[in-house]
This record gives C-alpha cells, structure tokens and sequence, in this order.
C-alpha cells in the first residue's frame, strides 16, 4: 500500500457516514430477502415446468395408444 | 353413379376397443385443458419473479447510490501517486482511444446532419464506473 496516513472526517459527516452504513447494511439486508424470494419462485417455476412437462407426456401417451388403435382395425 | 350406388359403397374400418379409445380421447383432453391452466399459473409465477427481480435490481441500485453518498462524505484525500499514474494511464488510453475515432470519422464523408453525442446507456455507464474503480484499485496494489 501506497499512502497508509490516517484520514480525519469532520464529526458531522462522520454521523451522516454512519447512518449511511446503516441504510447500507439495511439495504443489502432487504437485497437478500428478495434474492430469497427469487429463488423460491424459481423452484417454483421449476416444479411448474415438471408438471406441465409430466402432462404433456400423459397426453403423448395416450395420443400414441389413440393412434395406435386407430391404425390398427379389427377385423 | 349415381347417389345411391355412391351409398352402397361406403366403407367402415373397424375399431378395437372402442371404449377404451374413447376413454383416451376424454382423458387427453382433460390434461391438455389442465395444461392450459397450468399455464395460467406460470404465467403469474413469471410475472411474479419478473417484480422481485425488479426490486432487486431496485435495492441494488439504492445500495450503489448509497455508496456514492458514502464516498462524497468522506474527504477528498490526495489521490497516491500509483493511483494517480493508473487513473493518467487510463485517461491516456481513452484520449489515444478517442483520437483514433476522430481520425477514423475524419476520413470518412461527414453526415450531412450533425449527430447528437450519444447518451450513455445504463450498461456503459456501469463499465465505465467499473473501470474507473478498476483502476483505483489497480493503483493501491
């Protein structure tokens, strides 16, 4: 490190420096709950996209079976 | 031929378990309209991480003005001379950077209409705060 000299700040903007960090840490407390929240829609979504995926298998299924008989004639 | 001999020759194919294919048309249905719901609802999901993503964006963004505020309170101490040389360093790069687009548009025709110098957008602004912080650090190493 260059310049290790101590810094003074005026005892006024000190205060405003501390509340500052306050809003700060507050802040990135508020950052965190909704990155939280991201994630848990995320899983959500996820499991959104599982069930519908699960659906659409069902219906592929039983298209399949449809077409199969449909293809198939009895005699 | 007629319309009635037309009739006579009409031909039936023969389907095996009839039921059983109807019970799979019904039952397709019911999961393509249960698909369509399900559809309803991750649209609402979307929109709904689509606003907590904004706020965090929002809440990232206040942090940054903050640390801008905080930065201003602090005393504008003299830069040290690494830090100084970095920061001439970049500006050196940015001018050399800019003389070259000069010459560049210099020796293409000029525009008839005279361009407005173009807005910074959010993105560049940001690279370009990066940087300058970049080579602050830089300079303190």
């Amino acid at each position: 490190m260059a310049n290790q000299t101590p810094v003074f700040v005026k005892i006024d903007e000190y205060k405003e420096v501390l509340q500052v960090m306050e809003l700060i840490k507050s802040k990135l407390e508020q950052a965190k709950t909704t990155l939280n929240k991201v994630n848990q829609i995320k899983t959500q979504e996820d499991n959104e996209l599982a069930a519908w995926q699960k659906a659409l298998a069902e219906v592929e299924k039983k298209v399949e079976f449809i077409d199969q008989k449909l293809l198939q004639p009895s005699n | 031929m007629s319309k009635e001999t037309q009739k006579k020759h009409v031909y039936y194919a023969g389907l095996s378990e009839p039921i059983e294919v109807r019970k799979s048309i019904l039952e397709a249905s019911r999961e393509v309209l249960q698909s369509l719901q399900q559809f309803d609802k991750f649209s609402a999901v979307r929109r709904e991480k689509k606003q907590a993503i904004a706020d965090l964006k929002s809440n990232v963004s206040e942090i940054n003005r903050l640390f801008s505020e905080l930065k201003s309170h602090l005393p504008n101490a003299a830069q040290a001379p690494a830090v100084k040389a970095a920061t001439q360093k970049h500006e050196l790069k940015v001018s050399a950077t800019a003389q070259m687009t000069k010459q560049k548009s210099k020796k293409q025709k000029e525009p008839s209409v005279k361009l407005k110098p173009k807005e910074l957008s959010e993105l560049e602004k940001l690279e370009k705060e990066l940087g300058e912080i970049e080579n602050k650090l830089g300079g303190m190493t």
